[in-house]
């Protein structure tokens, strides 16, 4: 609980008003007088403006729930806030958390026919906007509360602002290949079955059942027998998003900055949920870090919050007694698995080859930024940490070599149409008859 | 490899060197906390024109303390630099009735309103143009009292003094004085930082 204290101006105005009221009757010298009259004066409308009443403040956001990169405005509500003439707002610093005015710091005279209503007004605003995903708390800020003629102080009072739910960016993406398996009802893509859908598929001879408007009278006139037209069904296809959250590799600078692993993991399968969200395919996500999550398929606007959401959720991190084998990922047949990571655990590598061998179309998002450093700990020498390092790297390309050649592609994210060659390849190869085992 | 927790970029580094804390100041903010280095040092000087001059280490520091003053406006500093450049317009001038008087006065108000504004938060906060309005007219209007007091000074300054005065004139600054300290007591609000 604070209370109204006297400022420095008013104990420096007082002081020299006495000092020279007193110099000026002790010498008998009128030029004190001029030289402390302003200040007396000052002094005397501070004290005539002592505060009575208790203000109180209360601090909010416009908007709770964000993306990377918008903005909300942090507001400042006071209520008994008759004696306020000034109230200064002081934004600490925290990560991720960007600001406008840039230092935080604002200083406003409020108006006096304020509030005049509803008992309540409103101080300065403060632009806030998280510059990367997930929860973001800003940091305390301090707000001060000052009398007519500055006499007067209330706080700093701490204030602890609301926290911000930030969701990935929503960032560029499309892919115009055909989906390799779709096995779903109904939907956009193009299905090995016969349906009823517009692409050709064959002739052939009339049975019961077909439609009368599929009879192609030019064959069946020539043959003598009714034959119609049969067409490729169009069917919605499942996707499955893994997201490697094992560890996060690289700088983040938020949305404007460098992106982490992480960053990229999760801005991509952001991406790619919306995307194949819009065109009617059901989305699932299993995110493997500290958190274990997982989101059901499905699709549509309100799916596609959730999703976002979850990547929001994700904090990075390896679970205790991590096994590929037991990851429950409830990939039916058919459904394509794109799994986004930075593949330096091998884990994430053990996963996409087990889930290759079931045959289910596989495609390995490498998320690994080009820049990433070793990390210096402590005790640990640079030259060692690079050795270790460079390793690493060693083992991670020849995981990926081994993963390529066994019919898993891994590309580098790199925005739209980053999965269109891929799609078309896997979608090729799934014409073939193939072998799975489970 | 293990991995790197990083933080967002910086808004205010907490290790900011002297040039990027005068970086940081606005142009308002460096304008107040120059009035309030320089006017001090310039009404002591202002005897010099009255007729006596400061000698230089006393001009010297005053200056610097004006200069912490310009740098903690919320500090004790302030107090000493003024009652300084009082005690030394009383030893010195204490039976001249001079308009220097009047601008002297004008340079130490000057100070102490830029120094009230510059406290009105940390070094960062902006000096807008509504608080300056403001403050501008009320430094004119309680300003005003200089000049009205040194006119009725030069007109009462011929007619012969009732018996009294003075000591009349001390118990009503002492009332004052013992008023204040009352209300003020030795209360100082917490400086407000980031």
């Amino acid at each position: 609980m604070s209370q109204w204290l006297p400022t420095a101006a008013l104990g420096r105005a007082t002081l020299v008003a006495a000092s020279g009221l007193t110099f000026a009757v002790v010498f008998g010298s009128p030029v004190l007088l001029i030289l402390a009259a302003p200040l007396t004066l000052f002094a005397a409308m501070g004290l005539r403006h002592m505060p009575s009443t208790t203000p109180a403040v209360q601090v909010d956001m416009d908007h709770h729930l964000l993306h990377e990169g918008q903005g909300t405005v942090s507001r400042l509500t006071l209520t008994d806030d008759e004696d306020v003439e000034h109230v200064a707002r002081v934004y600490g610093d925290a990560p991720y958390i960007a600001l406008q005015p840039s230092n935080g710091v604002v200083g406003q005279i409020l108006h006096p026919s304020r509030g005049t209503a509803t008992g309540r007004s409103a101080g300065p605003e403060i632009h806030v906007s998280p510059r990367r995903w997930g929860p973001r708390r800003p940091a305390a800020e301090k707000v001060a509360l000052t009398t007519a003629w500055a006499a007067w102080r209330w706080g700093p009072l701490t204030l602890i602002p609301p926290s911000l739910y930030t969701l990935p960016a929503p960032t560029p993406f499309d892919a115009t290949a055909e989906m390799p398996q779709p096995v779903g009802l109904v939907g956009a893509h193009q299905s090995r079955r016969v349906g009823n859908g517009t692409e050709f598929s064959s002739i052939r001879p009339f049975q019961s059942g077909d439609r009368l408007r599929r009879i192609n009278w030019r064959i069946s006139l020539r043959t003598g027998d009714l034959h119609v037209v049969s067409t490729r069904n169009e069917e919605d296809n499942a996707v499955l998003l893994v997201v490697d959250a094992l560890a996060d590799y690289g700088t983040s600078g938020g949305i404007d900055g460098d992106a982490s692993s992480l960053d990229l993991s999760i801005r991509a399968a952001a991406a790619v949920a919306q995307h194949f969200g819009q065109t009617g395919d059901r989305v699932g996500l299993r995110t493997i870090g500290t958190n274990l999550q997982s989101v059901s398929f499905g699709s549509g606007a309100r799916h596609h919050r959730i999703l976002l959401s979850a990547l929001a959720r994700t904090r990075s991190g390896r679970p205790p007694q991590l096994s590929a084998d037991r990851l429950p990922l409830h990939a039916t047949a058919g459904t394509v698995v794109m799994i986004f990571s930075p593949l330096l655990d091998e884990a994430v590598t053990t996963l996409a080859a087990t889930l290759l061998r079931r045959g289910l179309p596989v495609i390995v998002l490498d998320t690994l930024p080009t820049d990433a450093d070793p990390a210096q700990r402590e005790g640990l020498s640079a030259d060692v940490a690079d050795l270790a390092w460079r390793m690493r790297k060693l083992e991670r390309a020849t995981l990926l070599d081994a993963l390529s050649g066994a019919g898993c592609p891994v590309i580098t994210w790199r925005g739209p149409g980053t999965l269109d060659e891929v799609l078309r390849r896997l979608a090729r190869r799934s014409q073939l008859p193939q072998a799975s085992s489970r | 490899m293990s991995t790197r927790q990083h933080s967002g970029s910086s808004t205010t580094g907490t290790g900011a060197t002297l040039k990027d804390k005068l970086s940081a100041l606005g142009h308002g903010q460096a304008l107040a906390r120059a009035v309030v280095a320089l006017m001090p040092a310039a009404a002591l000087v202002t005897t010099a024109a009255a007729g006596t001059a400061p000698p230089a280490w006393l001009t010297l520091g005053v200056l610097v303390l004006s200069v912490g003053w310009a740098v903690y406006p919320e500090s004790a500093v302030g107090h000493t630099v003024m009652v300084v450049v009082l005690a030394w317009w009383a030893l010195n001038l204490r039976d001249a009735m001079t308009w220097w008087a009047v601008f002297a006065s004008a340079l130490l108000y000057a100070a102490h309103i830029a120094a009230t504004l510059a406290a009105y938060g940390p070094p960062q906060i902006p000096l807008d143009g509504q608080s300056v309005r403001l403050w501008g007219k009320r430094s004119l209007f309680t300003f005003l009292a200089a000049p009205t007091i040194y006119v009725c000074a030069r007109w009462v300054q011929e007619i012969p003094e009732p018996p009294g005065v003075w000591v009349g004139g001390l118990a009503a600054a002492l009332f004052a004085v013992a008023v204040a300290s009352v209300i003020l007591g030795n209360r100082n609000p917490p400086a407000m930082d980031q």
